[in-house]
């Protein structure tokens, strides 16, 4: 039975590997969804609260288990398993799409040390630009699925990937401007900027992510 | 069995050493190089398979060796196959990879002119053919293989991975196909020349009787699997990118274009099938596993005009035409040494 269970775990392997980059994947959705509890809480009950401390928390685990399925992932992939000339474009979009939690991690990192104070005025359009956020990064996963099992859908996903930042951008400035409206000192807008481009990097690097898998699915079809 | 026969049968053992530790490579170079497959992996499946293509199919192709030159002497035998297995030592040492075909269809010549045994044109035309028509033959297999596996894949569109588990399921079973057509063609190389001289007797096992060929042929499929486990991970290592750069689908059409063409080289039920039809007869000839994968390779380099490394190929061509001619030299010398110097019968 020695040389069944060796190929039988040789074909597995690559399962294995499929099941952990799904797993990996997961944690993106779920981080975001973390990350707009986060700021809501922020927003309602302010960086002291039970909720806000708790959905630090939680990102945070994320992160961890992201990291954890990361290193897993990229360990398999150039010790054994997968088409070789892949290799390095699925370790490439592993690593970039990590930098997506890690970059929410941050922000609610700094939410957590500066604790800005954020008018009430501005509160709609925060949560508006993190919504447009939210759809970037989730046709940025559907697009990474795509690579993975339907080609054909990619270049649909990148599309809306695109046209989703940009709205993301819009909202970005929309919340910006409101912002120097305001009769506040200057010193509390600057910071706010910070944090609202903060924000809105989050968006520009889902984009490179689908401009890179964009271009992965055009080498793995010629 | 005699004592004598073992040191006889060495320099066979040698070659078949040799064959196992390059020849592998063309089987499951790139799969195991580019950590598709683990070596072990191959290495097991490799002799398996080898050992059972010598065994079951290896007579067809032994016959045209024999028939090439009916080396009558265990003595002569002996040196015919020392003197294959020096040449392609020096050449690999060398850098090129010879044939070992290539090496002990000279080393027969060389016996032949010692012997005055006259060389039967016919068949030596038949083999000189063959190693014209194999790498032919394996370039259009592997294009016509390439476009269809390209055509199924567009059609199909697999995922990602599971693209991966059926390229490393296909390297596995086109490795095990390969390792079988090897032991299959190849071992006429390795042990054909003593099938006449053998003083071995049929036995009989499980109610199976195993002719004196198939015990020589099973002892040298050991030797090959011996090469196999102790060298050929070192050539594996290094094989694939040599010509062009290699996709795992790409590996997958050239070991199987390697692969067809070895067996059907040496398969005599396909022979028979041939001529059922009305077709001509497939001459069953030891022919050159490397010059198969060079040829699927380089059909697969034109089809996609991919850049060839002409000089890299040049240095090979030269490999084939320097082998048999060395060989034959070095078999020369040796009977002279072996009859006059330590006083063996050669013939």
């Amino acid at each position: 039975m020695f040389g069944f269970s060796r190929l039988s775990s040789l074909l597995s392997k690559s399962s294995s590997t499929e099941t952990k980059v799904y797993l990996f994947l997961d944690q993106v959705t779920l981080s975001h969804h973390q990350f707009t509890l986060l700021w809501k809480s922020y927003l309602k009950y302010g960086a002291d609260s039970e909720q806000f401390t708790d959905a630090l928390a939680k990102l945070q685990a994320i992160e961890h288990q992201a990291d954890k399925l990361k290193r897993e992932i990229e360990q398999t992939l150039y010790r054994k398993t997968l088409i070789p000339d892949l290799r390095s474009d699925v370790a490439s979009l592993i690593e970039q799409t990590d930098r997506l939690i890690n970059r929410q991690e941050t922000v609610g990192l700094h939410l957590k040390i500066e604790r800005p104070a954020i008018p009430y005025e501005l509160h709609e359009d925060v949560l508006a630009q993190i919504a447009t956020i939210a759809d970037t990064i989730d046709h940025t996963i559907l697009c990474a699925k795509s690579y993975f099992t339907d080609l054909q859908r990619v270049q649909e996903y990148h599309q809306k990937v695109i046209a989703f930042e940009t709205d993301a951008d819009e909202a970005c400035t929309r919340v910006k401007t409101h912002l120097f409206n305001l009769d506040i000192p200057l010193m509390q807008k600057v910071q706010l900027r910070y944090f609202f481009d903060r924000i809105d990097r989050v968006a520009n690097l889902a984009e490179d992510i689908s401009d890179r898998i964009s271009i992965f699915t055009l080498k793995r079809a010629q | 069995m005699d004592i004598a026969i073992w040191i006889f049968l060495s320099s066979g053992l040698f070659l078949g050493w040799s064959l196992g530790a390059n020849d592998a490579a063309n089987v499951f170079g790139t799969a195991v190089g580019s950590k598709m497959v683990k070596f072990s992996t191959a290495a097991l499946i490799c002799s398996v398979m080898v050992i059972l293509g010598a065994v079951i199919s290896g007579a067809g192709a032994s016959h045209t060796l024999g028939a090439l030159g009916k080396v009558s002497a265990i003595g002569g035998a002996f040196t015919v196959a020392l003197s294959a297995a020096t040449t392609v030592y020096l050449m690999t040492k060398a850098g090129l990879p010879v044939s070992t075909g290539q090496s002990i269809v000279g080393a027969i010549i060389g016996w032949n002119l010692f012997s005055g045994m006259p060389t039967d044109s016919a068949v030596l035309t038949k083999i000189l053919s063959t190693w014209v028509m194999c790498p032919i033959l394996a370039a259009i297999t592997a294009v016509l293989l390439y476009m269809g596996i390209n055509k199924a894949i567009k059609l199909i569109r697999p995922g990602m991975f599971q693209l991966d588990n059926w390229t490393r399921i296909g390297l596995i079973l086109a490795g095990a196909f390969g390792s079988y057509s090897l032991g299959a063609n190849n071992i006429a190389n390795v042990m054909g020349v003593f099938v006449t001289s053998t003083p071995l007797d049929p036995i009989e096992l499980f109610n199976i009787e195993f002719s004196a060929a198939m015990q020589l042929f099973f002892i040298g499929a050991v030797a090959i699997s011996v090469g196999v486990f102790t060298y050929s991970k070192k050539v594996m290592m290094t094989v694939g990118d040599n010509l062009i750069s290699m996709t795992p689908v790409t590996a997958w059409v050239v070991v199987m274009a390697h692969s067809i063409v070895l067996f059907i080289f040496s398969s005599q039920s396909l022979s028979n099938a041939f001529v059922d039809i009305g077709l001509p007869a497939i001459p069953l000839v030891p022919v050159s596993s490397s010059q198969a994968v060079i040829g699927a390779v380089i059909g697969i380099a034109l089809l996609k005009r991919l850049p060839v490394q002409w000089k890299v190929l040049g240095r090979v061509l030269m490999g084939w035409v320097i082998t048999p001619i060395m060989s034959a030299i070095a078999c020369f010398i040796g009977l002279f040494v072996v009859q006059n110097l330590f006083n063996q019968v050669v013939m």
